[in-house]
């Protein structure tokens, strides 16, 4: 081991080898003139480095910075989402692409009964010879109907419509042994008898225990009367009703609305088609078509929800099951009891599988919460020796 | 502030001196110093005060002198270079080439092998005076790992061919 005393005197040899540069001193108290006056404002770029809370609060900005930019360029979302009312198209430019939307955002923003509007904006969807292409129209619930270029038209619900309502019904029948066919055939004649159809019927006979199921569609006119001979035949001889639920609700508002918006559009489209023959580019043409293809799309649409509530509106839906009274099972004694040994064993081997379940089951966690701490601690460790050294 | 002022002018050698030891090239160390001290002047509010604001300088820079040993890749441009090329030259002329030069020269030599986490402790040891447990502020470690460093670092100096050939001129005389 070297003598502490020889490195002394060797380093001290060859320290003062290296000469103080002359006015290094002076230099550096040049240097720090600016800051001794503490004109913090005018020094370097390296007194200004931000603290660490700095960065803390420059990151954060920057986060809501880039939120507000996607919110800016994203805009609000889909109208549908919140109830944005209205579509606008590139204004002075023909954008195919551009979505239009009908109704279903206003639905859920304007008041029943009329008096909203669904249009706000005044944009186009471009133009063809100097003429703007109409963007198609919003319609608001409650039967007004926003028009670009027409006057608003007022449908009021019911004064032009009869009251739709779309009436269910479900009944459990249970019989005696031997009656379910003739229970279900009785059913079914229900649908004949109120000049309705057997929309769906099955049964099972044979085997297990005999059961059948038929779904009536009746007019609505006559969805009671025809609940009332389900309930005559429960109440005959043999016939139990086991549960009886029937229920309807009222969508004339929302028939209106489809219509309104139907009729919206088919306007639209006219427009749209008018336009067409008045297109003398390419360009142009493609841009027309593609809103015409976007209408008769949103058109076909709707009147297939249509053409379904008018047909639930039309005729009603009753559901009539029919089982056959199941007698109570007789309790059978096992002819076999297990010793109390086996028992034990049975009892020891289930809960050793359940015990290795449970260590197999908790080592995942602990692993994880072993793995995200120490990565946490690593990460403070490193970051609290590179703050240590940035503040030195 | 003029205390402050004083502080930095009378520390100035030394500490240069340190900075020229670890990194070998007196440019790079007097750049290095002058950073340090710039840092030291700006962050003179959280200087400790009393006999902890020597640890505290050296610690600055050291520091500064191992970002600049690690960021230019000082350290391994002068191990390929050779051990003495940093250092100042030992033909100082017939008259200088006292016994104590040549120690100097041994010593360089032998330093200049050593390994930075070892150079630097034996540097701020036994050049700059720093007790264990200032050493242990300025390289920000355990005072238990900069005695171990110390005493890793004698041994090797001890086999050290330059340092060995001088003990044995040393008997000889």
């Amino acid at each position: 081991m070297i003598s502490e005393d020889v490195l002394e005197r060797g380093l001290a040899d060859l320290a003062e080898q290296y000469d103080v540069p002359a006015g290094a001193v002076d230099r550096l108290r040049t240097t720090l003139e600016p800051d001794d006056t503490e004109a913090s404002a005018t020094t370097g770029t390296w007194r200004r480095r931000p603290t660490p809370r700095g960065w803390l609060a420059l990151s954060a900005a920057a986060v809501v910075a880039l939120v507000g930019i996607a919110f800016a360029i994203g805009g609000q979302g889909h109208p549908a989402e919140f109830g944005a009312a209205d579509s606008t198209g590139g204004a002075g430019a023909v954008q195919p692409g551009a979505p239009s939307y009908v109704g279903s955002g206003a639905e859920g923003a304007a008041p029943s009964g009329g008096g909203a509007t669904g249009s706000a904006g005044g944009t186009s969807g471009g133009t063809v010879n100097g003429q703007p292409i109409p963007a198609p129209q919003s319609v608001a619930h409650g039967g007004i109907v926003t028009d670009r270029n027409d006057a608003a038209k007022s449908i009021v619900p019911g004064s032009s419509t009869a009251p739709r309502v779309v009436k269910t019904g479900h009944v459990d029948l249970q019989v005696h042994k031997g009656q379910v066919s003739s229970v279900l055939g009785q059913v079914t004649a229900i649908a004949d008898l109120e000049q309705g159809f057997v929309a769906d019927s099955s049964s099972t006979e044979g085997g297990g225990v005999p059961s059948g199921r038929a779904t009536l569609r009746i007019p609505v006119a006559n969805f009671d009367d025809a609940v009332n001979r389900v309930r005559t035949i429960g109440h005959s001889p043999g016939a139990k009703i086991l549960a009886l639920e029937t229920s309807g609700q009222d969508v004339t508002s929302q028939y209106v609305d489809l219509r309104a918006r139907i009729k919206a559009l088919r306007a639209t489209r006219s427009q749209f088609i008018t336009l067409l023959s008045k297109a003398r580019t390419i360009g142009q043409t493609l841009a027309v078509q593609q809103r015409i293809t976007d209408v008769q799309t949103q058109l076909e649409q709707l009147q297939g929800q249509l053409k379904v509530l008018s047909s639930q509106t039309r005729y009603s839906t009753l559901t009539v099951t029919v089982d056959q009274r199941v007698a109570p099972p007789v309790a059978v004694k096992p002819h076999h009891q297990a010793s109390g040994l086996h028992r034990a064993f049975d009892r020891s081997v289930s809960r050793f599988a359940r015990g290795f379940d449970a260590i197999v089951a908790a080592i995942g966690p602990i692993l994880l919460v072993v793995l995200v701490g120490g990565a946490l601690w690593l990460g403070a460790w490193f970051g609290y020796r590179r703050l240590r050294r940035s503040l030195v | 502030m003029d205390d402050l002022d004083s502080w930095l002018a009378e520390s100035y050698p030394r500490a240069y001196r340190t900075a020229c030891l670890v990194l070998r090239s007196p440019a790079e160390a007097e750049d290095a110093v002058q950073d340090a001290f710039l840092r030291v002047w700006r962050f003179r509010d959280a200087i400790p005060p009393g006999d902890g604001r020597r640890a505290w300088l050296y610690r600055v820079v050291v520091n500064a002198c191992l970002s600049r040993l690690r960021a230019d890749k000082v350290w391994r441009s002068r191990s390929d270079d050779g051990a003495l090329d940093g250092l100042p030259s030992g033909e100082r002329g017939p008259q200088q080439d006292t016994e104590d030069a040549a120690l100097g020269r041994c010593v360089a030599d032998a330093l200049s092998r050593l390994p930075e986490h070892l150079r630097v402790p034996v540097v701020l040891r036994y050049y700059s005076g720093l007790a264990e447990k200032e050493i242990a502020v300025a390289i920000q470690r355990r005072p238990g790992t900069v005695k171990s460093r110390l005493s890793e670092a004698r041994r090797r100096l001890a086999d050290d061919p330059a340092l060995v050939a001088w003990t044995e001129l040393e008997v000889a005389r």
